[in-house]
């Protein structure tokens, strides 16, 4: 365990400062928001979905896309805290426990995410007495359940590991199958989109590799920042060529997702191509907003990441910070995309359940704007169960020793 | 209820049982989660028991009736649907996405469930309840007093048509331009017979009735099913996709057989879609396209000279008065008349006369075997000339180039439908009324009946003008029903005469004091079956002269906009709320008690007999009235009496079914009518003496109308044509603000042309103010391409609560065609802007 | 076996909404839902045309509810097995009890608006119940569709919108039975199937 003992040399930061009232305050200030999150959503289990901007021909929005981020970013965040010790080559340091936590905090967040999505939450038990195993959602709840036991297991081994309780062996085992699995629940989580016909944004082959390369640059992103704003408070030490190696990882990953971007571009807007109205869509039509912030975003990001005078803290948080912006409305884009191209354009009257629309046009005029946008209401919601997630990280951090800092727990 | 049991059941509870099992056991077999799915779908095990019932939906489409299907559960009536599907007539279907909203319309919370009296400023929608004892006392003490003072007359009843005609409660008249007036309900004809009050008619419909009674032969309607044999059909003043329900199945089928279609409409729907022609002809100019067609047809010799001879009124000679020649001219003796049914008595006939061609001489239209088609003679020292010499020649002015203009259709394309109109035989006019809303519409039948009788395709097989639209349809005709005959019971000993006239003439009257020479004191109206204010034209004019009157009284289910106008507001019951019958569709069920204090009409007119003081004058009940009016020998005959009705609730037969003695003696009895295309004498069915300019009124005429014409000066101010029609979701105001329907069209609409759209910088759903000199009109635009660019269609039959401001009606005028009593609905030019807020 | 479906003749239909009223009625459907609804393949507003005025303009329509697909996208897509195919009559079913309101189905579906979501309590505009009484019950968060009236099949009695057609535009039958007018119907004449190169096989037939 080389890096705790670097790490208890290299620790300059007042350790001390850490986790005390400022820690105990965040803790409080979480568990409010999140008490105001399960007071909306009892309000959205009395009161139904109508406050929300999902309809009938656009029936996911933003807790569906904040699945799929999350969920990359667990993937994305477990790989970058995993593959050292896979792999057997150095890792980035004292934010390995870290950043095993992180991604476990992600995966309850993902759950959550769909939970409060739900019509019957109610009707939970029913995946497991009634799985249908033809269904991608079915295969992702199994992958996804199974991978939030192997992230426990895996950082339950790393705590012992650190305790020298469990082997080096052991530790490396369980890294290379959370590694692998983590691949897979990624794969699968693309599956639920990619292998929807009916969806001309969704029904490509590349959209499960996509997925991966998705969550790699956030979970990435996620760990580039935690790594330097936990570094500051001195609850980790991380040393600049762990931050530099994990800035050249993201730039990285960041450039693999964009040229699948790319990819996908080109085979869809390629003169002749069937996709050319979709390519359209998203570079000047309803979706450029969410293209525009994950391009310019993205490729900012990767510029920090590889140019080595950039590579400054504050700069490389905000390339952390771009990237999972640009995820994020990747993820939305591929939500609202996927319905916002009309399977049958053809004209038919519009009630309120239909779409959310006030234009005079009906269904027209429903697809000249952004056939799905979130309204307060689901933001609301959406921040209270992200606060969950920040509440379960800052209790993590509290009350779990994932310090690489003696004394800071 | 106890009056309405009815023997027929529907799901019993027993029937629920079975049913239950069926399903247990159908979702056993599937084998997936069957314990869920049989939850999911028993029914409650205490469902109530179901009856059915057989009325109309009361939608007042502008048809006839619907037979439908009443659901009756635990006193509600809980489904309107089709009457079933007769296996051996599968192709007789009844309703439409209309009609099934009857639920929702009994049990709307804006029905008229007490009296009400009002109290604040007229319109301002200050009501008092008060009860029916009170309102029925005001009413009639004002009818009374108002009687005394100012004469019979000066009570009047007006009616519209909503529910068709009926043995006791829904009113109709039928007028002539003899100055006659003929209704059948009970409740309002001996009403009107024993007090004389005046009957104040609708104005709509009105075109069609007078040129009927004027024009001999036009009456030849045509069930749908004689569409299939035509080669070539022209729609013409008919929505046969949208106001019509059955119609397209036998346009397709005609399609499907080969037949050529063509539709002549400014306003695009998919008939003129499908159609192998396509003629947006300019509003108003109907007439004209017609005459022009006929003078191609003379000048290239297409004209079926032996029909003209022997079916039409073409050889009779016309004297210079415009009058007839006649035996009585010529000093010749009388022919013998067919012998009074009644009498029993022969009668004689001062026939017309033609010209025989054989032996030189005039005689007798029924005698003479060979008569001249053209020429001039002189009789007796009479000057004549066969009526279609006169008429050839005095249409020559509308040629094909001048319609072109005129008409703004292509040359090519008129002449094209001449040629497949006269040539591709037998060809067929498909109308209904869709011409008949503007001051020069009367004129079209006789262009018509001209164009039809030209080409011979008029009276046969496959050729007619007016098709039964609204009628049910079925492949081999229309579906047959028993009759009614009130004709005995709304007989009072010691009848008054009464007057009547168009209600739409009420603001001239409140004005004037009379109509023509005729005095009329109007001090009470009551309005019943109608709702002018919203669905008639010039509401200024007549909110003006209701405010003239003494009392006005609303009697309706809805508070309507007319009703918001009244002193006195009174519950009327619906369809399904009472039982009655109406002819050709006969019995109509009642299945539910009416809400509140609502009552039917008939029990409205007893109460006011009552109080008029004249208690005995409904001196039969109900059922005792309807058991005579359905007692005639064709019911008694064909099984359609009231005890059948009772015991089966849905009765209909179809032609295959009827005695072929019966309706070939009923085709021999009838004598035989020269199809006419002249009005021998023009008269207006009002007591409004208009001027009769015989050259214009008796012959084939196009005259510029009142108002929507390119050369009416308004037009560089106002160019845009406006109209409005009857559609699939709509029709008149009673079918407004139903929820089911509102999901599918939440609110009225102007379609406009994308091109006078985008002159106008208006965009699709837009908001826009339709406007002119008498008012204006405020809502979304539906920018299209299917109507003609210099025309919009306005929505008819909203109420002021759906528009955003204004109202469609504040755009038209109150004029109307002075013969007929048919309101200008569409004589209506105006501007259409982006709408800014503004109030005006 | 029996493959029940519907054959549409889009010649003939007018887009008029009767077929879905019926519907509406006979299942009590709440406010707002709808099973079936008319398309009209022309302007981009409902019953206007496209093309050029006045000798080049098209319009059809179809009412389009559930196509009760052979290889149904949903029935692979619900993770619980709410809605599945029935074996013995083709028909896609759904168990209302069981739906979790995931909405994957909806997603999944390419006939978008043939499903429809509960998107709050279902609310009626009467306080009784309208249509058949054993019609199912509608429940919040919960998805919806045509039912292909199982509660009248199951009585030997047809779907409710099949012969309503004014214009017998729609025609309702097995087409596992060679006789059935149906399957005469799509011999007969040329048809065409919504998206059929999504692969879900759909069980209605539009003719052409």
């Amino acid at each position: 365990m080389s890096e705790n003992v670097t790490a208890a040399k290299a620790a300059k930061a007042p350790a001390a400062t850490f986790g005390g009232r400022g820690l105990t305050i965040g803790i409080a200030a979480a568990a409010a928001v999140t008490i105001v999150g399960l007071v909306l959503w009892g309000m959205q289990l009395a009161g139904g979905f109508m406050d929300t901007a999902m309809r009938d021909f656009a029936p996911w929005g933003i807790n569906i896309a904040l699945f799929m981020f999350f969920v990359g970013l667990s993937v994305g965040s477990m790989v970058v805290a995993a593959s050292p010790r896979a792999f057997g080559f150095e890792s980035f340091g004292g934010i390995a426990k870290m950043a095993a936590w992180v991604p476990i905090c992600s995966t309850v967040l993902a759950i959550g995410f769909v939970v409060v999505d739900l019509g019957q939450p109610l009707r939970l038990w029913e995946l497991f007495a009634y799985s249908n195993l033809s269904s991608p959602l079915m295969w992702d709840i199994i992958v996804l359940s199974v991978y939030l036991i192997l992230s426990v297991v895996y950082l339950w081994t790393l705590l012992r590991a650190e305790k020298r309780q469990a082997s080096a062996k052991a530790l490396r085992i369980v890294s290379a199958v959370v590694l692998l699995w983590a691949l897979v629940v990624c794969a699968v989580d693309g599956w639920i989109f990619g292998l929807m016909p009916s969806r001309a944004l969704w029904n490509t082959a590349l959209l499960a590799p996509w997925f991966v390369s998705s969550a790699l640059a956030s979970g990435a992103a996620l760990v580039l920042v935690l790594a330097i704003a936990l570094r500051r408070t001195g609850y980790v030490d991380v040393r600049e060529e762990h931050v530099a190696r994990l800035a050249k990882l993201l730039g990285a990953f960041v450039c693999v997702d964009l040229f699948f971007f790319a990819c996908d571009l080109v085979t869809e807007g390629f003169p002749g191509g069937s996709g050319a109205g979709i390519v359209g869509m998203l570079v000047a039509g309803q979706l450029a907003p969410f293209f525009w912030i994950q391009i310019v975003g993205c490729a900012l990001a990767a510029v920090v990441c590889f140019v080595p005078k950039l590579r400054t803290s504050p700069l490389l948080v905000a390339a952390g910070l771009l990237t999972v912006a640009g995820v994020f409305c990747k993820r939305m884009q591929l939500v609202v995309g996927g319905f916002q191209v009309p399977s049958l354009d053809y004209a038919t009257f519009v009630t309120p359940f239909t779409v959310t629309s006030d234009w005079g046009v009906g269904l027209a005029g429903a697809y000249e704007g952004m056939v799905y946008a979130p309204t307060l209401p689901e933001v609301g919601l959406a921040l209270g169960v992200l606060s969950l997630g920040v509440l379960l990280v800052l209790v993590g951090l509290k009350f779990l020793p994932l310090s690489s800092v003696q004394g800071a727990n | 209820m106890s009056e309405t049991k009815s023997p027929r059941t529907g799901l019993t509870r027993r029937g629920f049982l079975k049913t239950t099992g069926a399903l247990a056991g159908a979702a056993a077999v599937a084998g997936t989660t069957p314990t869920l799915t049989a939850l999911a779908e028993t029914p409650d095990a205490d469902a109530a028991e179901e009856q059915v019932f057989y009325s109309t939906c009361g939608g007042n489409c502008g048809g006839p009736t619907c037979r439908m299907k009443g659901i009756v559960r635990e006193g509600k009536l809980v489904q309107v649907k089709p009457a079933d599907i007769d296996p051996e007539h599968p192709t007789f279907r009844t309703g439409c996405v209309k009609g099934q909203t009857n639920p929702q319309r009994l049990y709307s919370p804006k029905r008229n469930l007490y009296p009400l009296k009002r109290v604040g400023e007229r319109g301002a929608g200050q009501w008092e309840r008060i009860s029916w004892d009170e309102a029925i006392t005001t009413i009639a003490d004002a009818m009374k007093s108002s009687q005394e003072q100012y004469g019979d007359s000066s009570v009047a009843f007006w009616h519209s048509y909503v529910g068709g005609s009926s043995v006791l409660n829904f009113a109709t008249s039928s007028c002539t331009p003899e100055g006659t007036r003929t209704g059948s309900s009970v409740s309002l004809e001996r009403f009107i017979q024993k007090t004389g009050a005046t009957v104040m008619t609708p104005a709509a419909d009105k075109t069609l009735q007078w040129a009927l009674a004027s024009i001999p032969g036009l009456a030849k309607f045509a069930p749908q099913s004689e569409l299939v044999k035509a080669q070539t059909i022209m729609i013409w003043g008919s929505n046969p996709t949208g106001a019509s329900r059955s119609h397209q199945n036998f346009l397709r089928k005609a399609k499907e057989n080969g037949s050529k279609i063509v539709t002549i409409d400014p306003l695009v729907r998919l008939n003129a879609v499908q159609s192998d022609l396509y003629l947006p002809v300019r509003p108003a100019t109907d007439g004209f396209l017609a005459l022009a067609m006929c003078n191609w047809i003379v000048d290239h010799e297409l004209v079926d000279w032996e029909f003209l001879r022997d079916s039409t009124v073409a050889p009779i000679l016309r004297k210079e008065d415009g009058t007839y020649l006649r035996l009585s001219d010529l000093g010749m003796a009388p022919e013998e008349g067919p012998v009074d049914p009644k009498t029993g008595k022969s009668t004689t006939l001062d026939t017309e006369v033609v010209y025989d061609e054989e032996n030189m001489t005039f005689g007798s239209i029924n005698k003479v075997a060979h008569p001249a088609v053209l020429g001039s003679y002189e009789a007796n020292g009479l000057k004549v000339r066969t009526v279609l010499d006169y008429v050839l020649e005095n249409i020559k002015e509308y040629t094909v180039e001048k319609a072109a203009e005129v008409c703004d259709v292509p040359a090519w394309k008129i002449e094209e439908v001449a040629r497949l109109y006269a040539t591709e035989k037998p060809a067929t006019i498909d109308m209904w009324e869709g011409l008949d809303h503007r001051h020069n519409s009367r004129h079209n039948y006789k262009d018509l009946m001209l164009l039809a009788c030209l080409t011979g395709n008029y009276d046969k097989p496959g050729s007619f003008i007016v098709c039964q639209h609204l009628l049910e349809g079925e492949d081999g005709g229309d579906a047959i029903g028993g009759t009614t005959d009130t004709s005995k019971l709304i007989q009072v000993d010691g009848a008054k005469k009464s007057l009547h006239m168009t209600g739409m003439y009420l603001h001239e009257v409140m004005e004037k004091g009379k109509l023509g020479s005729t005095e009329l004191l109007l001090k009470v109206v009551y309005c019943f079956q109608a709702n002018p204010l919203a669905a008639d034209c010039g509401p200024r004019e007549l909110k003006a002269a209701i405010d003239k009157l003494d009392l006005f009284v609303v009697a309706d289910p809805y508070m309507s906009d007319t009703a918001r106008w009244a002193d006195i507001v009174l519950p009327i019951a619906m369809m399904w709320e009472k039982e009655d019958a109406t002819g050709g569709f006969t019995l109509l069920e009642k299945g539910v008690e009416p809400p509140g204090e609502c009552k039917a009409d008939m029990d409205v007119f007893r109460m006011l007999a009552d109080k008029m003081g004249f208690p005995d004058l409904y001196d039969k009940t109900d059922e005792e009235y309807l058991r005579e009016a359905l007692d005639t020998p064709f019911n008694k005959a064909n099984g359609f009496t009231y005890d059948d009705y009772k015991e089966k609730g849905f009765i209909v037969k179809f032609a295959d079914q009827m005695e072929a003695a019966a309706s070939n003696a009923a085709a021999a009895a009838t004598p035989k009518i020269r199809n006419s295309f002249y009005i021998e004498n023009p008269r207006s069915v009002d007591l409004n003496e208009p001027e009769v300019d015989r050259e214009i009124e008796s012959r084939p005429y196009w005259e510029e109308p009142l108002e929507t014409s390119v050369n009416n000066p308004a037009f560089q101010k106002y160019p845009l044509f406006a109209f409005s029609i009857h559609e699939i979701y709509h029709a008149q105001s009673i079918l407004l603000e139903v929820p089911w329907l509102d999901e599918l069209r939440p609110e009225p609409k102007i379609e406009i042309h994308e091109d006078a759209a985008a002159a106008r910088g208006i965009k699709q759903g837009d908001l826009i103010k339709a406007y002119n000199d008498r008012g204006f009109v405020v809502c979304k635009a539906v920018v299209t391409k299917g109507i003609r660019p210099d025309c919009i269609l306005l929505p008819h039959g909203w109420q002021t609560d759906d528009f955003v401001a204004g109202h469609l009606t504040d755009l038209t005028r109150i004029d109307m065609d002075g013969f007929s009593g048919n309101s200008c609905y569409n004589e209506i030019l105006c501007e259409v802007e982006l709408y800014d807020g503004g109030a005006e | 076996m029996t493959r029940y479906g519907f054959v549409i003749d889009t010649t003939r239909c007018v887009g008029c909404n009767f077929c879905s009223m019926a519907c509406k009625v006979e299942n009590n459907l709440p406010e707002d839902v709808w099973w079936s609804r008319a398309y009209t393949d022309g302007g981009e507003v409902e019953q206007t045309p496209s093309g050029e005025w006045p000798d080049n303009l098209h319009m059809a329509f179809m009412t389009v509810g559930c196509q009760h697909c052979d290889n149904p996208a949903c029935v692979k897509a619900c993770p619980v097995g709410a809605t599945y195919k029935d074996a013995d009559t083709g028909i896609v079913r759904q168990d209302f009890d069981k739906c979790i309101g995931c909405r994957m189905c909806m997603a999944a579906c390419p006939y978008s608006g043939v499903r429809t979501f509960n998107w709050e309590e279902p609310k009626y505009f009467l306080d009784f119940p309208v249509g058949s009484a054993d019609a199912p019950k509608h429940q919040k968060g919960v998805v919806e569709k045509c039912t292909m009236c199982w509660h009248r099949i199951a009585k030997g009695e047809r779907p409710a919108c099949a012969d309503v057609c004014r214009t017998l535009a729609r025609h309702w039958g097995d087409f596992d039975d060679p006789d059935s007018e149906v399957s005469k119907l799509i011999r007969d004449r040329p048809y065409k199937q919504l998206l059929a190169d999504e692969g879900t096989g759909p069980c209605v037939y539009y003719l052409v």
